[in-house]
């Protein structure tokens, strides 16, 4: 019975796809033939629950990646233990390319935060897609124009900053921004996105930290404004926008996107993986979508992404450990 | 009040556990004034002192107060027999794991409708039977979650 | 307005209404997680029709809750908890089918509110939900946990000690502001921290099975009908005050991202007993206390929606799946919302005032099904009760560690009960522990520690004041009791 139904979100994701798929055949060279893979349905397991950041990321990216790769993917929630329970169940499966993994830092901050039974180590990172972009923002109609203002007034008196949740990148990079600017600042966490905008935009907060997709409502309105980036390079959709880098503070923030996979894929697999994220990323249509969005591109093939992660990992455990919050 | 009493050392007892077990929370340096620590401290302290009220209270109240007729409260099961319900569900919970969700949760109906009492006849069994299959249906068909899958099935 | 934009509206509306009801009376299945789970065969569906399903189930999510409430005495959603008191105990008097008319009556009335403050007050309302500050939160917090003096039944020492533990089990898991792990010892699993309605399921449902196992039920007098009894006339101008209170109350904490449906439903709770005229019988069957908090819950489920249209900030876990909802379709919730897609707007209205109208309706299908099913013999209810709470409990996070946690519950009950310690001071110390320890935290971290930031808050002060005076009346009547006891004893 559970394979009707995997069947039936199967059948209807392929509808879904089909939509991209039209799109694609009026466009001119449809150099896109699917490449095949040796498995009918490829499970995508992801730690966020349904309608959260990464469950919406992947929903989008499974359609578009089914006209590179053919093959009916699925995605499913396993929720629990921060990420731990999907760690387990994907490092356990088969080496064989039906069952994925949707990584972002989270899975690296669970390992290291607690014990599970299964780490980041157990999973073999196959292919990186994006990095998200992290950025500094204040209210519209507040006093703070520029990221100067904002560290002046540290400086002179104390500053109030608010990062999303306590145990977060954010709440790093907030950190490590005030250590570098050498300002007395107090850095407040909250209980997710939300609960953080409202102090922010009732002024309470001099500026919050964040994913630009949580603020982008905000944003649209003009009710807030950006002042700088985390990331290692301006952003897409904002030109204007600094890196908190070039404005003389060397503190970064590359928040990932990829697929991961239990250890010991065979070669063929990854191979398609690289390729199709390749070409993914410079489909037309896509990149219009991803771009509106202000996700960035950031292809890592399976041979480099594995010391990537590894140095993420690296470098957030010693960012813990420098602060205390893991021994 | 001898329960009170009981109680009283009982809950100075997880005030120590709990205590105890504060002492191994980190100290980071992202810490606000108050730190990860001082909640349990307070609420440690306040445990002490309401389980000492309760205790003093007990003590000194002891032979005034007659056991107030147990107003209107339904008879309760010994606690031997309470125990074994709980320990039914333990049971299941290791069971699901073995023989996955369906097989598991028909032995735990027919497990509970014996141990409330009800005779094994034909009856029993077809609505366990049903039972597991309903839930079966409405929560891995129509809810969609993926139930306990055993290690046999 | 175009027929088949109307019936398609229609159809959502109820789909979403009934999958609410059923799903929430399923004990251990909170209103954010039945939303969640029908969140994927929205996907397939257009943006409009799907956001009025996942809104309308929000709708029946939150009245669903007060059936397992009033008839095994075991709170299907966390706001239901208030409801359990007054309504369990008009079960045990045999007027089952009186307290779940009363609940359905008073649900369709805070719903009805909650959707006429939404629809016409969104903007001042929305400029209201911008002044919560974490110095806010915390005078919510203590209010809330003001309620407990009159949750105590007949020791406050106990409540209180009740209301310790609550807190205790509260501060398992991830620290709110540092991040450091608490009491996780190492598992994955307890770093998100305990959900409030597993302590809730097992302290009322389990223990419940335990102590009455091989017990015949002597108390529980068998209904005389199976039929709903919507309150008449003379009933609804009783209950009306209660309602009023619960509307109020209700459709203010939906306002307040994070404090959600149950602190709301125990304030109500709390209040309609205080403007009571009959405040002794509260927890012994009156009929205003399953009213208040009811019309409260149901309530919060429309405002709940005003920041989160309006900002893109969601009012309760359940507001955040709805937000999941609107970004899958590509929609933004915001400011602009309005008008861009305004139709999404009309059809939340709409399709929430056809779920408010056919609940009655739906109800009154329902509930003799439920009436019935508690009816039958014993042991057959007990297995088909544990059944529940087990996939129920499972479902959350497809986890057996879950399982376990209520099973714990379960047993920590059991000697609460033995001892004579009141569960409802515990389940709401799980509920505001985390509210009030992270946002006095917060407040502190923000004015550098110095404590006047709590008297700069004019919301907050009011919020002390009604606290103090909460606290103050019920040792005064505490105080009053023992000293007729007393009088009593040396006549």
């Amino acid at each position: 019975m559970r394979k009707l139904r995997n069947f039936l979100s199967a059948l209807a994701l392929t509808a879904l796809a089909a939509g991209p798929a039209v799109a694609a055949a009026a466009a001119p060279p449809p150099a896109n033939v699917p490449v095949p893979y040796p498995h009918r349905v490829v499970t995508l397991v992801t730690h966020s629950s349904p309608g959260a950041g990464s469950d919406v990321f992947l929903r989008e990216l499974v359609r578009y990646l089914q006209k590179y790769i053919k093959t009916t993917f699925i995605v499913e929630n396993d929720e629990g233990g921060s990420g731990a329970k999907a760690l387990s169940r994907v490092a356990g499966a088969r080496p064989d390319g039906s069952m994925m993994y949707a990584a972002t830092p989270t899975y690296i901050l669970t390992s290291l935060l607690s014990k599970p039974a299964k780490t980041y180590r157990d999973l073999q990172p196959v292919v990186n897609f994006f990095t998200d972009s992290e950025v500094i923002y204040t209210r519209t109609d507040g006093p703070y124009k520029t990221l100067k203002d904002l560290i002046d007034r540290a400086r002179a008196s104390r500053g109030r900053w608010g990062a999303a949740n306590p145990a977060s990148l954010e709440r790093q990079a907030a950190e490590q921004l005030r250590i570098a600017a050498k300002v007395n600042a107090a850095v407040v966490s909250h209980d997710g996105g939300g609960d953080l905008m409202i102090n922010v935009l009732n002024g309470t907060l001099d500026m919050g930290v964040g994913e630009i997709e949580e603020i982008r409502a905000q944003l649209e309105a003009g009710k807030v404004r950006l002042l700088a980036v985390f990331n290692s390079q301006r952003i897409p959709g904002h030109p204007n926008v600094p890196t908190v880098k070039e404005l003389g503070y060397n503190v970064v923030m590359e928040k990932f996107r990829g697929i991961a996979g239990p250890k010991g894929l065979p070669p063929e697999i990854l191979k398609i993986w690289d390729d199709a994220a390749l070409k993914i990323l410079n489909d037309p249509e896509y990149k219009q979508r991803y771009l509106a969005v202000s996700l960035m591109a950031n292809h890592i093939p399976h041979d480099k992404y594995g010391a990537f992660v590894e140095k993420f990992a690296a470098d957030t455990s010693s960012l813990l450990k420098a602060s205390g919050v893991i021994k | 009040m001898r329960k009170d009493l009981f109680a009283s050392v009982g809950l100075l007892g997880i005030a120590a556990a709990y205590y105890l077990a504060s002492l191994d929370i980190p100290t980071s340096t992202l810490e606000d004034e108050v730190g990860p620590r001082g909640l349990p401290t307070v609420l440690t302290v306040l445990l002490v002192v309401l389980a000492l009220a309760l205790g003093a209270r007990a003590l000194l109240l002891a032979p005034k107060a007659k056991p107030a007729a147990n107003d209107n409260e339904d008879a309760e099961a010994p606690w031997p027999r309470a125990i074994g319900m709980l320990a039914l569900g333990a049971f299941y919970i290791m069971a699901s794991t073995i023989v996955g969700y369906a097989p598991a949760l028909f032995m735990l109906l027919l497990a509970v409708i014996f141990y409330e009492g009800m005779r094994p006849s034909w009856r029993v069994f077809v609505v366990a039977a049903g039972g597991a299959a309903f839930f079966y249906l409405l929560f891995d068909i129509v809810l969609g979650v993926r139930q306990p899958e055993g290690l046999l099935f | 307005m175009d027929i088949i934009y109307f019936l398609t509206i229609f159809a959502a509306s109820i789909a979403g209404l009934v999958w609410g009801i059923l799903g929430s009376s399923l004990p251990g299945l909170s209103a954010s997680i039945v939303m969640a789970l029908l969140l994927p065969f929205t996907y397939t569906l257009p943006p409009m029709p799907a956001i009025v399903m996942l809104a309308c189930c929000y709708i029946g999510a939150e009245y669903g809750g007060s059936i397992p409430a009033i008839l095994i005495r075991t709170p299907g959603t966390n706001s239901a908890a208030a409801t359990v008191i007054d309504g369990y105990e008009m079960n045990r008097q045999g007027r089952a089918n009186e307290a779940l008319g009363i609940s359905l009556w008073s649900g369709v009335l805070g719903g009805l509110c909650g959707l006429a403050m939404l629809v016409m007050f969104t903007e001042p309302l929305a400029r209201l939900a911008l002044l919560f500050r974490p110095t806010t939160y915390f005078g919510l917090g203590i209010l809330g946990l003001s309620v407990i003096a009159s949750l105590s039944g007949k020791s406050l020492l106990k409540g209180a000690t009740a209301a310790v533990l609550g807190l205790m089990i509260a501060t398992i898991g991830t620290d709110p502001i540092s991040g450091v792990s608490r009491f996780t010892f190492g598992s994955p699993d307890l770093l998100e921290g305990i959900t409030p309605l597993f302590v809730m399921v097992g302290l009322f449902a389990v223990t419940e099975l335990m102590t009455r196992t091989g017990v015949p039920s002597a108390s529980i007098k068998p209904g005389a009908s199976i039929r709903v009894r919507l309150p008449r006339w003379p009933m609804m101008k009783k209950i009306s005050r209660a309602q009023g209170i619960g509307c109020t109350v209700g459709s203010l904490e939906g306002l307040m991202p994070g404090a959600g449906g149950s602190v709301a439903a125990f304030i109500a709770y709390n209040e309609a007993r205080r403007w009571s005229k009959e405040p002794e019988k509260f927890g012994k069957g009156s009929e205003e206390g399953v009213a208040a908090p009811e019309a409260a819950n149901n309530a919060v489920a429309s405002t709940a929606l005003i920041p989160l249209l309006s900002f893109g900030i969601p009012g309760s876990n359940s507001a955040a799946v709805l937000l999941g909802g609107l970004l899958i379709h590509g929609l933004l919730p915001g400011p602009r919302l309005f008008e861009t897609n305004s139709d999404v707007v009309t059809g939340i209205y709409i399709g929430s005032f056809i779920a408010d109208i056919s609940q009655i309706v739906i109800g009154t299908l329902i509930l003799p099904v439920c009436i019935w099913l508690v009816n039958r013999p014993r042991p057959y209810l007990a297995a088909f009760i544990y059944a529940l709470i087990v996939s129920g409990t499972y479902t959350v996070h497809q986890s057996s560690f879950d399982v376990g946690i209520v099973m714990t519950a379960g047993l920590l009950g059991y000697f609460m009960r033995y001892f004579g310690f009141p569960f409802l001071p515990a389940v709401l110390g799980v509920i505001l522990g985390g509210l009030i320890e992270s946002n006095y935290r917060r407040s502190l971290v923000l004015s550098g520690g110095d404590f006047g930031i709590f008297f700069e808050d004019p919301i907050a002060i009011a919020f002390f004041a009604i606290a103090a005076l909460i606290v103050v009346g019920a040792l005064v009547n505490e105080a009053r009791a023992a000293m007729r006891a007393r009088a009593a004893w040396s006549a």
